[in-house]
């Protein structure tokens, strides 16, 4: 019976030792984890396209390089509106339309500023 | 300050190529600027609404014509039989375009006959009309 005790108790003693002696094995042989992250590729610049650049003159301008070609286009930027009043879209132009054989009758003048009267009134009228 | 004439032309038809050099002449000789668009075959021209007036004949339509076009085959017909009587011609469309200094103005011309004998005051007619115009445009 004692012998038994005994026996047991050093055995679960010695088992627990070598586990634990094995455990620490196991700890030092563990291989050191690493994290491989993928390398982020830094875009590349653009070679062709539009690009804003400032010129000699200190004015903002766009540039177009071509692809293929050795094409380089330089746009300055408008700062303000065109001072010509003909490419404001505001109102419609007017037209007035003729076919071959009025626009070579004797009368086609006369017609020109009959019709142009009109619509200056059509035009008075709607604005 | 705008004064311009454009042609409107058909890359194909023969009374554009007789009228695009005159006009040319004209245009540097009273020095304004001269533009000429070629229009194809389903681009709409100045006085259009779409492509299906171009064709002037309800046979072709039935026959060769796009979806648009016989879709409106019904309601343009009767028109499209006068067009053929009077011989109504599609190009060349001549538009002189100014600015009065309070709106943009349109004078739009169809149709050119090289051979026949009212050409030739058209054309006079068209010159005292720029030569006119470009005092009025450019006298401020």
């Amino acid at each position: 019976m004692v012998y038994s005790i005994f026996y047991y108790a050093s055995e679960a003693l010695t088992r627990a030792l070598v586990a634990f002696i094995l455990k620490i094995y196991e700890y030092m042989q563990r291989r050191k984890r690493v994290i491989v992250r993928k390398k982020e590729e830094k875009e590349k610049a653009p070679t062709w396209g539009f690009f804003t650049s400032i010129n000699p003159y200190g004015e903002r301008e766009y540039v177009w390089v071509g692809r293929s070609t050795n094409l380089i286009i330089s746009i300055p930027e408008l700062t303000g509106r065109l001072p010509i009043k003909a490419h404001e879209t505001a109102r419609p132009p007017t037209r007035l339309y003729f076919t071959f054989k009025e626009a070579a009758s004797k009368d086609w003048f006369k017609e020109i500023e009959w019709l142009a009267e009109q619509a200056e009134k059509r035009a008075g009228k709607a604005g | 300050m705008l004064l311009e004439v454009i042609l409107e032309a058909d890359p194909v038809c023969p009374r554009c190529e007789k009228l695009e050099p005159i006009l040319r002449r004209i245009c540097n000789d009273l020095n304004i600027p001269f533009i000429v668009r070629y229009l194809g075959n389903r681009a709409v021209a100045a006085y259009e609404e779409s492509v299906a007036s171009r064709t002037f004949s309800p046979e072709w339509i039935e026959k060769y014509g796009l979806p648009e076009h016989k879709k409106s085959l019904k309601k343009i017909e009767p028109i499209l039989r006068y067009l053929q009587r009077i011989g109504a011609q599609t190009f060349p469309i001549v538009i002189v375009r100014w600015h009065d200094g309070v709106r943009t103005k349109e004078i739009v011309i169809r149709g050119f006959d090289p051979d026949s004998e009212d050409a030739k005051s058209y054309l006079s007619n068209l010159y005292v009309l720029l030569k006119t115009l470009r005092k009025v445009v450019y006298r401020r």
